[in-house]
């Protein structure tokens, strides 16, 4: 019982951390907080489902082209809604955002209606035994996608020339362009990846509960806020951590408190996490991004 | 901000009080040629979102600081006054009882979420109100022996004076023309009080504010403290027009609708709130036919809204 909790709290915290990475990465180059990674990742979600239910193309085959499409929208969205708004004040920006995901949210309720839609059943089912633990193979590709992309993304961060251009920018937007980086490329970039991860998270995520609705994007959206945050802006194996932490304690909160208030959580240790210790349980407090 | 407009307006209307006097002549009569009770409840709808976008001006305009969770005060009112009213007091004043007792509540609950929201600031303090929010309607959900959970409260009696019954549509628009009105006065008195331009000088600078003299802590509470009270006020008005009361009554969605009621007006301005509560009710209510749309065109208004007029259609900031 306990175990089943732990592991399950495992996997949806895996969820959490591809999407939480994704929001920090924005957050930290762009300076936004993207209300709509949500609903991006709910239409990750939803080609993912188009591809596998109407097409038939395999798993491989939708979960990477899910992530291409879904990337294609997200250098959409930010072209059309957020580079106008770059120089605007922080509250415009944030309606903006919201109105974004507003419209995303809707769209996808046009395009595939409002009632949620199953996924076909048998993907990804066999299970796996480990002494004597059993996995479902879903489970296994939600934590090792979580932890192959964190790897990948620790080593462009740190190790390449456009991590050095992504930390630059996430330190002063003006300076990084002055050394000659092109902010506009970067941004574009930084949003096909970041809404790359959320299709990741959402054809997961979508498998594993064997359903996908329009609306599933915005407790998700809090969650990977709460996970940015907890990890320190910016800090991916901070978010790393912080999602696995934040799955166990929905998971077994939900388990031994009450599964009513299972969404609810989160935001009390947001609340406490934000009086007690704003700059994060892995990061510095940078006061001038507060 | 328009303080020059404002001051201007005021003293034209106290040259010629009439200018105030026909407006409100209007306002009276207007039921009296309206026979359609849905363009009524449409219009009782528009009076009711302008209080409450009013009173979010108070934190949205005048502290500056966007609050996402403003239903939750909406809820705390609306489900104190229905269970007062369901529960305790009985009798026809039980309505007028419950209405500053709702106020009183969503105004301790303005306090609780007012003190340790003094330090956080912009994204921060987005995401912790609709935690607030979202909060208070978990609990309303999930508290089943007091509110019904899920089932929601049903049975809210309607409002009474002795034996006289606030049943027709038109009943309850002078009621909530009443607390809009209040509303809106005591908007405007605290924003041209000594209050009110402490609060804008938080806003537009809060250390210099501070070094003048102005207590921050003090003021910041207080606005939370008034600005949930107003709301708490039109909540239980909310719940005894509908008479019936459910938790997703108050989703976030409906806190970034107010908001946006807000923003669209223009904050920190006095009419702002009330043109756009017309406005995003109004459009509503005419895209109905359409009703999939509905919301698409609200979130295409937001963000071209804030490409085109950043500070809303009435705002000069």
């Amino acid at each position: 019982m306990l175990l089943d909790q732990i592991i399950n709290g495992l996997t949806v915290g895996s969820v959490y951390t591809l999407v939480g990475v994704g929001y920090t990465l924005i957050y930290g180059v762009l300076g936004l907080i993207n209300f709509a990674h949500g609903a991006i990742y709910t239409a990750g979600a939803y080609f993912a489902f188009t591809l596998l239910a109407t097409w038939n193309t395999g798993f491989t085959l939708a979960f990477l082209l899910a992530m291409v499409l879904t990337a294609i929208l997200g250098m959409v969205v930010e072209k059309v809604a957020y580079y106008p708004l770059r120089h605007a004040r922080l509250d415009c920006q944030v309606i903006s955002v919201f109105g974004t995901a507003i419209v995303l949210e809707n769209v996808i309720m046009l395009v595939w209606g409002s009632k949620p839609r199953p996924f076909p059943a048998d993907i990804l089912a066999s299970t796996v035994r480990v002494g004597s633990f059993t996995f479902s193979m879903i489970q296994l590709a939600m934590f090792a996608t979580a932890l192959g992309t964190m790897v990948i993304l620790y080593l462009l961060v740190y190790r390449t020339k456009v991590g050095i251009a992504m930390r630059a920018c996430s330190m002063d937007n003006e300076t990084a362009n002055l050394m000659g980086v092109d902010i506009e490329r970067l941004r574009l970039g930084t949003f096909a990846l970041s809404a790359a991860l959320a299709a990741s998270a959402g054809t997961l995520i979508g498998i594993y509960y064997r359903m996908v609705s329009f609306n599933m994007g915005l407790s998700v959206v809090i969650k990977a806020f709460v996970v940015a945050i907890t990890g320190g802006i910016g800090n991916i194996v901070g978010a790393f951590f912080s999602g696995l932490v934040l799955g166990q304690i929905e998971s077994l909160g939900a388990a031994y408190v009450s599964s009513g208030y299972r969404d609810a959580f989160v935001y009390v240790v947001l609340i406490l996490l934000l009086l007690f210790k704003p700059g994060g349980l892995f990061g510095k407090l940078t006061q001038e991004k507060v | 901000m328009n303080t020059l407009g404002s001051a201007k307006a005021s003293t034209a209307a106290s040259r010629m009080p009439y200018l105030w006097g026909l407006p409100l002549l209007a306002l009276l009569v207007l039921p009296m040629t309206i026979s359609s009770p849905y363009v009524l409840h449409v219009i009782v709808l528009v009076g009711y979102y302008s209080a409450v976008a009013l009173s979010l001006d108070i934190i949205a305009g005048f502290l500056g600081e966007l609050s996402f969770g403003h239903a939750g005060f909406l809820a705390v009112g609306a489900y104190t006054g229905a269970l007062l009213t369901l529960k305790v007091f009985t009798g026809w004043w039980g309505f007028w009882l419950s209405l500053p007792i709702g106020g009183l509540m969503a105004l301790v609950m303005g306090i609780a979420i007012g003190i340790p929201t003094l330090r956080i600031k912009g994204h921060y303090f987005f995401i912790v109100t609709m935690g607030f929010g979202e909060i208070v309607r978990f609990i309303l959900l999930n508290w089943i022996s007091l509110t019904r959970g899920p089932l929601g409260l049903t049975g809210i009696a309607s409002p009474q004076i002795g034996t006289f019954m606030f049943r027709e549509r038109s009943h309850y628009y002078y009621l909530i023309l009443a607390l809009g009105l209040v509303t809106l006065v005591a908007v405007r008195r605290l924003r041209n009080s000594y209050i009110g331009r402490a609060w804008v000088a938080i806003r537009e600078n809060d250390l210099a504010a501070e070094t003048m003299g102005v207590n921050l802590t003090y003021y910041k509470v207080l606005a939370f403290l008034v600005s949930a009270f107003f709301a708490g006020l039109a909540g239980v008005f909310f719940a005894h027009y509908l008479n019936y009361l459910h938790p997703n009554n108050f989703v976030a969605l409906e806190s970034i609708m107010i908001l946006m009621m807000v923003i669209l007006g223009g904050q920190g301005t006095i009419w702002g709130p009330i043109v756009g509560a017309v406005i995003l009710v109004g459009a509503q209510e005419i895209l109905r036919p359409v009703a999939e749309m509905r919301m698409l065109f609200v979130g295409v208004l937001m963000v071209v809204l804030m490409v085109f007029r950043p500070n809303g259609l009435l705002g000069r900031r």
